[in-house]
């Protein structure tokens, strides 16, 4: 497989980023989950965790956009319905969107609670926004509104690939694929 | 102040404004002083999960004697209300009171105490100190510099 991507299928980079992405958005919701059934140090230190893995995913969404922007796209199968075509490009939009927005509502909240967000403990990140305890409460619904949202957004993205490779039986799922074979 | 626990690592830092007060009766060479509590501050820092964090004891009292010519008279004890910490988050604050941390409910106070003064240079001392907080002592140093003219 290539490392950049053709017009046949995604490369392995642009693959590599989608399914850690992937990895780390299921993680995520595992630590939030977990860190609100704690209390004390220790909801801390899992909410710690949380914040740095979402820096990475916004460090991810970076490197991936920018290699985006720089490589081919696989284009959509010229078969599809408008209506079809509308859902695909608009669940990819927003799931790029997504994965900016919730890392940076998370990371405002914290500066707005008066919690600074460091990476794994290595580094500490600069607050975005001084201490504003209202702030921090409409960051944290809008984190959560954006979580469901992204919930929502990624399982019509997973419909819409499972469409793709049973009802329409084309390529778009198999070329995110890293084992698979594209005549 | 300075503990250490998992990932907390606080460290303490004492401003005080102190006013001569009487000498005491009995001809003690060591003036007693005053603390000025709108003006002092004990502060205290912490690094949490890589964070870092400040706060401050709002409640603490000082029994603080002191001459320069007379060093083995003077004396400083600090007695600060754990309880009444102020991280600037009550959910943080109450974490901080907490059993595995300052376990306020059984160490509501912690007191510094020390004996020996000894001078370092113009205008700055440093005191021998140990300090019971919880269940272990500490023994520390405290740097002190004098400000002010009197």
């Amino acid at each position: 497989m290539q490392v950049r991507n053709t017009t046949a299928r995604w490369g392995s980079v642009a693959q590599f980023l989608h399914w850690l992405i992937v990895a780390l958005i299921i993680t995520q919701v595992i630590l939030a989950l977990s860190a609100e059934q704690l209390h004390g140090m220790a909801k801390l230190a899992m909410l710690a965790r949380h914040k740095s893995v979402g820096i990475t995913i916004l460090m991810l969404a970076l490197v991936r956009l920018a290699w985006r922007l720089i490589n081919p796209t696989p284009p959509l199968p010229l078969t599809l319905k408008p209506y079809e075509r509308f859902l695909a490009n608009f669940t990819h939009a927003a799931l790029y969107v997504l994965i900016f927005a919730l890392p940076i509502t998370g990371w405002i909240m914290s500066s707005a609670r008066g919690f600074p967000v460091s990476w794994f403990s290595l580094f500490q990140l600069p607050d975005l926004v001084t201490k504003n305890r209202p702030l921090y409460e409409a960051m944290q619904e809008t984190h959560e509104a954006l979580a469901w949202t992204l919930g929502a957004v990624a399982l019509l993205h997973l419909l819409g690939a499972l469409k793709h490779h049973f009802v329409l039986k084309d390529t778009v799922l198999r070329r995110m694929l890293p084992f698979s074979k594209i005549p | 102040m300075i503990r250490r626990f998992g990932l907390l690592r606080p460290l303490a830092a004492l401003a005080m404004l102190l006013t001569a007060g009487a000498v005491a009766a009995g001809g003690a060479a060591a003036p007693s002083y005053a603390l000025d509590p709108g003006k002092s501050t004990l502060a205290f820092a912490f690094v949490q999960a890589g964070g870092h964090n400040q706060g401050r004891f709002p409640k603490f009292a000082v029994n603080f004697s002191f001459a320069d010519d007379n060093l083995a008279a003077s004396h400083l004890e600090v007695t600060v209300d754990i309880a009444a910490l102020d991280s600037g988050d009550k959910e943080r604050d109450d974490t901080l009171r907490e059993a595995d941390l300052f376990n306020v409910a059984k160490f509501p106070q912690a007191r510094f105490t020390a004996a020996q003064i000894t001078k370092t240079g113009a205008g700055a001392y440093r005191q021998d100190a140990h300090q019971a907080a919880r269940l272990r002592r500490r023994s520390g140093r405290l740097e002190i510099h004098r400000m002010g003219g009197q």
